[in-house]
């Protein structure tokens, strides 16, 4: 097996186990009684390698997406805000692309690329997924400044742990 | 021909992304609606299973906290007992009360195993389920309060609609005065549910106490739920907004009991029966 690909496998399951086992209960403890969801699992799908092809980065969202319902009793939920972070990240590579371009064969890491272009890349994936995330939950345009309230909140919170798993882990590809 | 296949190619993974949109959209509508239907979810083996692990070790962190209350609700409990209650009585009269009393309620613990306090509608799972008694339309409570209410029970877990639900209406009145309304959940915010319903010409304080009401069948009478943190009168309206802080940390909860109305079926029934004529 391609080791990407188990490199990827590793790094999904990894991911899963942190949100559902710690992350959820960070979200209900400490930080209880506030607005903020944590979303950690994000990662994975930004670290998706460049080559995949397009219908196959969505199908992986839509499993990750799924995969995380079964956990939080969503169903539909993550997996449709996942399909759609799968969906803008070309758009969202355009807009960040550094004027080298890519390399389609390294990794979308800071190790590869640098730390002001992943910061910007994560934070607008991040975002993308955040607000498709809530919106989907609150199911209406209704009540529009709670929704952008928690879209913000949770973003901050939800960038702060993936910067951290990457400064500590440091994938290359 | 070919012009439709390069479009198609073109759009292929537009086409996939609304594909699996609507899959998902279709779940949350199905699944995640007031019915609170069971997605394969928690009840589902591999991650009931998880979740079950998880709360055994995020338990053994609590156990100081959950011994104290414990042992707040044992002296609680202690001090509702005939013996430490000083007899006031002048005459001393047959006691009646003891044999004609029949049990009204009865009690199930279950622990949380999965929760949530985040989402617009918010469910819990417990880890009992009908082979231990529980069927839906139950009470849930904790010793601070009310948690929800059991939507739907497999045979090992049941799903309960929190009192964090958009669809909430609990009917609820404040101690000491009687006033009732429905306790509503509206802000997003897990610390505090609404007090609707109650006219503006009744006289409340700030700090009253509300509870649940004598004309809910789904929990007993007079369970504390929170206090009054706030009410005003909206323009033109004829009603309070009372603001109510709720006692319970629906973040933290752990140990609940379902409450069992034995003659639930009794009062639905005449309900029913008086509604269809």
């Amino acid at each position: 097996m391609n080791s990407a690909v188990l490199a990827n496998i590793v790094r999904f399951i990894g991911l899963l186990l942190l949100q559902v086992l710690i992350i959820k209960q960070i979200e209900l403890g400490p930080i209880g009684g506030s607005i903020i969801q944590l979303f950690v699992y994000p990662l994975f799908l930004l670290l998706i390698p460049l080559r995949t092809p397009r219908e196959v980065q969505l199908l992986i969202g839509f499993v990750v997406g799924i995969s995380i319902d079964l956990f939080y009793n969503s169903a539909g939920l993550h997996a449709s805000a996942c399909v759609f972070l799968a969906f803008v990240r070309p758009y969202v590579l355009r807009i960040v692309e550094p004027r080298a371009g890519y390399d389609k064969t390294k990794g979308l890491t800071p190790e590869r690329i640098n730390w002001s272009w992943f910061i910007r890349y994560a934070s607008l994936g991040a975002l993308a997924h955040s607000l498709w995330f809530h919106l989907i939950d609150a199911f209406t345009f209704a009540a529009f400044g709670v929704i952008l309230l928690k879209t913000v909140l949770s973003l901050i919170f939800s960038l702060l742990f993936i910067f951290i798993l990457v400064l500590v882990f440091n994938p290359k590809d | 021909m070919t012009a439709l296949l390069r479009l198609l190619t073109r759009l292929g993974p537009l086409f996939l992304f609304l594909l699996l949109e609507t899959i998902s959209l279709y779940l949350v509508v199905t699944y995640n609606s007031e019915q609170g239907r069971l997605f394969l979810s928690s009840t589902n083996r591999v991650t009931s299973f998880i979740n079950q692990q998880v709360s055994g070790v995020t338990g053994y962190a609590h156990l100081r906290e959950e011994n104290q209350e414990l042992v707040e609700e044992i002296i609680d409990l202690r001090e509702r007992l005939g013996n430490a209650y000083y007899d006031n009585t002048a005459s001393i009269d047959t006691a009646l009360a003891d044999s004609s009393a029949l049990p009204l309620y009865t009690y199930i613990d279950a622990r949380v195993i999965n929760n949530s306090i985040s989402r617009k509608n918010n469910f819990l799972t417990l880890n009992k389920g009908s082979k231990h008694g529980l069927r839906p339309h139950m009470g849930v409570i904790s010793n601070d309060g009310v948690v929800g209410i059991v939507r739907q029970v497999s045979p090992h877990y049941a799903m309960v609609m929190s009192v964090l639900h958009s669809k909430t209406r609990i009917t609820a009145e404040i101690r000491n005065k009687g006033y009732f309304g429905a306790l509503v959940w509206k802000e997003q915010d897990p610390r505090f549910m609404y007090l609707e319903d109650v006219p503006k010409h009744h006289f409340i304080e700030l700090g009253d106490t509300v509870q649940t009401s004598r004309f809910s069948h789904i929990f007993p009478e007079g369970i504390a739920l929170g206090e009054i943190a706030d009410f005003n009168v909206p323009e033109g309206a004829s009603n309070y907004n009372i603001k109510v802080r709720l006692n319970t940390e629906m973040g933290r909860l752990r140990q609940v009991l379902v409450v069992n109305n034995l003659m639930s079926e009794e009062i639905e029934q005449l309900e029913e029966g008086v509604v269809n004529e």
